[in-house]
């Protein structure tokens, strides 16, 4: 209860909440504004992609905000660029402005790949357009080539990894730049190998993550897994592939928000798994079940480190309950949040993957024979653990004495009765020594 | 699915989930209650339980919709993750705790390899695709997919059940106990599953067999424990990424034989 009080605490909340609260709505305006097809403002053109990315850059700093970790006026403009960023309607005009926004807010390292990213984006874009220096212009018919998609994807891969700081504005920032891949949809659709590529280079790239975060043991690392997985997700190129994408994104939000915090409920963990699972279902429905063991092995190294490193102040109850509808809900705000962009960027689409909503049951991926590789009934799973937890109730209540006894040992452990992260770590590696990893020791 | 077919669905969980294979579960927890008060989170128990419904096992009720084996595994290892974290918040359990985390990633790690080589096998990654036997009129690599994934189940089910070098010396209390008791019965009955889906459509005097292959599983699995009961963890720690390579070459043999 104090928790929930302390939400709507809004003196103790860092200025840019109300600026950000209302960005936040412009952009779920701006998504149902464009569900049924692309508006055009001027000059701009915003499609359903465009306004989703929009509204994660401008949602994820909100949910931190809201846990108080959330961005400084400084932190807003970053916002607005990433903002701008995402209605960019080409490559180009998108990294500009990831650009500006490295510019702003982040050390010298991220600025040095920032510009690496930045030149090979233009350079796709330009190669795209042909040499026309009009950025607005439209792309011709069958401009998409191995050059350009090559390009791109080099500078997409460098803004994932570039190094940066602390910060839930930031952390938003890694997932921004999968947009100017997704964008190669609307152009038109990927060659075999090029799905191939990016496909395993995401998988690979996930299981990287994992690795580094086991043996360097930092959370940014473990975090990082997610735009890898969007990577893979996109690879897939198809409507399950974006489903996949948007899943992705709603965890990086929600993860953001967590910051350094402890996930103190395994429930946080939840959306990170379900972003998991789509992007399996992605490549399983693609006809890539080799590329499960590199995800699933980066995942499962991430998800310890992430348990594990995080520090001890525990997040707020809300945020676990958000975590958890989403959980739930997540057929539903699937298909408000990914339909439209798989409507809109439909040309560019494989039929390899595909996600069925089962109504008031859950989700399956169906593969291109329409056969089904994955199956999440989640509402049912959620009825059941409601009967459930109904009869284990009723059981505790006729054993009474068992329940007081279940109050004692339920007692809130303190902070300081935690066993030290590092050690707990130290200790994990010397038991897996095939995997390596620091010694802490030294 | 309308409300009206939802609500009878859900009516109709109750013999999955309270008879059998749940009830099954139910049982355990009874005899669970016996050795100590049953106090803890009351979800380490509840997931995996709900996954055991899923599970079709011969004679059970089916669920008209089905989970896939990531999902399984997931909530199989439920009470793992709640035993984990109550472990790490207490330091005098600090030792179990990490016994636990390890064999936790040398069983992922395996499960990495195992799960690729039946989405190979089998085309899918859902629980019927391991629980039917591909039919006699099936190409012959579909067949020897369905083969090579029980054969890898059977592979992971000790390091999954902490077995042997993966044991973890103290038990965790209360709740945590019978739901990691629940997730080892439902990880049994997932592995058993292909070895009982020749026997499902068998003519009569082979029906009574089944439940042979779970009783063989079982004694096996007996005899994993008792034979490796004083192994050392860092000796062994080398057999689970062996274990995953070895699958990972099953996988690419199904891979070259369907092509060739």
């Amino acid at each position: 209860m104090r928790n929930l009080r302390s939400v709507f605490d809004l003196r103790a909340r860092p200025p840019a909440l109300y600026p950000l609260a209302l960005l936040a709505l412009l952009g779920g305006a701006l998504l149902w504004a464009t569900r049924n097809a692309p508006i055009t403002l001027g000059p701009l053109r915003i499609d359903a992609l465009a306004a989703l990315f929009a509204l994660f850059s401008c949602g994820a700093p909100l949910l931190a905000a809201l846990v108080g970790s959330g961005p400084t006026w400084r932190g807003l403009m970053i916002v607005l660029a990433l903002i701008a960023a995402s209605l960019g309607p080409t490559p180009q005009i998108n990294a500009w402005f990831l650009f500006l926004a490295a510019l702003s807010g982040a050390g010298r390292g991220q600025v040095q790949r920032s510009v690496a990213s930045l030149v090979l984006l233009a350079a796709g874009g330009m190669l795209a357009t042909r040499g026309v220096g009009d950025f607005a212009a439209r792309v011709p018919p069958g401009a998409l080539d191995a050059n350009v998609f090559g390009v791109t994807l080099l500078g997409v891969l460098i803004g994932i990894f570039a190094p940066s700081e602390q910060g839930g504005s930031w952390r938003a920032a890694r997932c921004i730049w999968l947009l100017p891949l997704l964008r190669l949809f609307s152009y038109g659709s990927w060659d075999l190998a090029w799905v191939t590529l990016a496909a395993s280079t995401g998988a690979l790239a996930a299981a990287a993550c994992g690795m580094h975060a086991w043996r360097t043991g930092t959370l940014q690392a473990a975090w990082r897994i997610l735009p890898c997985c969007g990577l893979a997700a996109a690879g897939a190129a198809s409507s399950l592939g974006i489903a996949a994408v948007v899943a992705v994104l709603a965890a990086d939000g929600l993860g953001a928000a967590l910051g350094r915090r402890a996930a103190n409920h395994w429930v946080l963990l939840g959306a990170p798994a379900l972003a998991i699972w789509f992007t399996a279902g992605a490549l399983l429905a693609g006809g890539a079940p080799a590329l499960l063991a590199p995800l699933l092995i980066g995942a499962a190294l991430a998800g310890v480190v992430m348990r594990v490193q995080a520090t001890d102040s525990p997040a707020p109850v809300w945020l676990v309950g958000l975590s958890l509808g989403w959980l739930v809900l997540a057929p539903l705000l699937l298909r408000i949040a990914a339909q439209p962009t798989v409507e809109q960027l439909q040309a560019g689409l494989s039929v390899y993957g595909e996600l069925a909503l089962v109504r008031r049951v859950g989700l399956v991926a169906l593969d291109s024979a329409r056969r089904e590789v994955l199956a999440l009934p989640v509402l049912l799973i959620a009825a059941l653990i409601g009967v459930l937890w109904a009869a284990i109730v009723l059981v505790r209540v006729v054993n009474a004495g068992a329940a007081q006894q279940a109050v004692r040992l339920h007692t809130p452990v303190t902070t300081n009765a935690t066993t030290p992260a590092p050690l707990f770590m130290r200790e994990l590696r010397a038991r897996l020594p095939w995997l390596g990893g620091r010694d802490d020791r030294r | 699915m309308t409300v009206a077919e939802l609500l009878a669905l859900i009516g109709r969980s109750a013999a999955p989930l309270l008879l059998w294979p749940g009830g099954l579960a139910l049982l355990m927890l009874l005899v669970e209650h016996r050795s100590g008060p049953l106090t803890g989170p009351w979800h380490a128990l509840a997931l995996p339980w709900v996954a055991l419904a899923f599970v079709p096992l011969p004679g059970a009720l089916r669920l008209e919709r089905g989970a896939d084996l990531l999902v399984l595994l997931a909530l199989a290892e439920w009470p793992r993750l709640v035993a984990i974290t109550h472990d790490t918040a207490h330091p005098g359990d600090r030792a179990r705790g990490v016994a636990r985390a390890a064999a936790l990633l040398s069983g992922w790690i395996v499960l990495a390899a195992v799960l690729p080589l039946i989405a190979s096998g089998t085309g899918a990654l859902t629980v019927e695709a391991i629980a039917r036997s591909p039919a006699a009129t099936a190409p012959a690599t579909d067949r020897a997919g369905f083969v090579l994934a029980a054969i890898a189940l059977l592979l992971v089910l000790p390091v999954l059940l902490e077995l042997g070098p993966w044991r973890v010396a103290a038990a965790s209390p209360g709740v945590q106990r019978a739901g990691l008791r629940t997730r080892a019965l439902l990880l049994c009955a997932l592995v058993a599953l292909p070895l009982v889906a020749p026997l499902r459509d068998a003519p009569a005097p082979f029906t009574y067999m089944l439940p042979l292959p779970p009783l063989l599983l079982a004694f096996g699995l007996w005899g994993i424990a008792r034979a490796t009961r004083t192994s050392d963890a860092r000796r062994w720690s080398w057999l689970t990424p062996g274990l995953a390579i070895l699958i990972l070459v099953m996988m690419v043999s199904q891979v070259w034989m369907s092509n060739a």
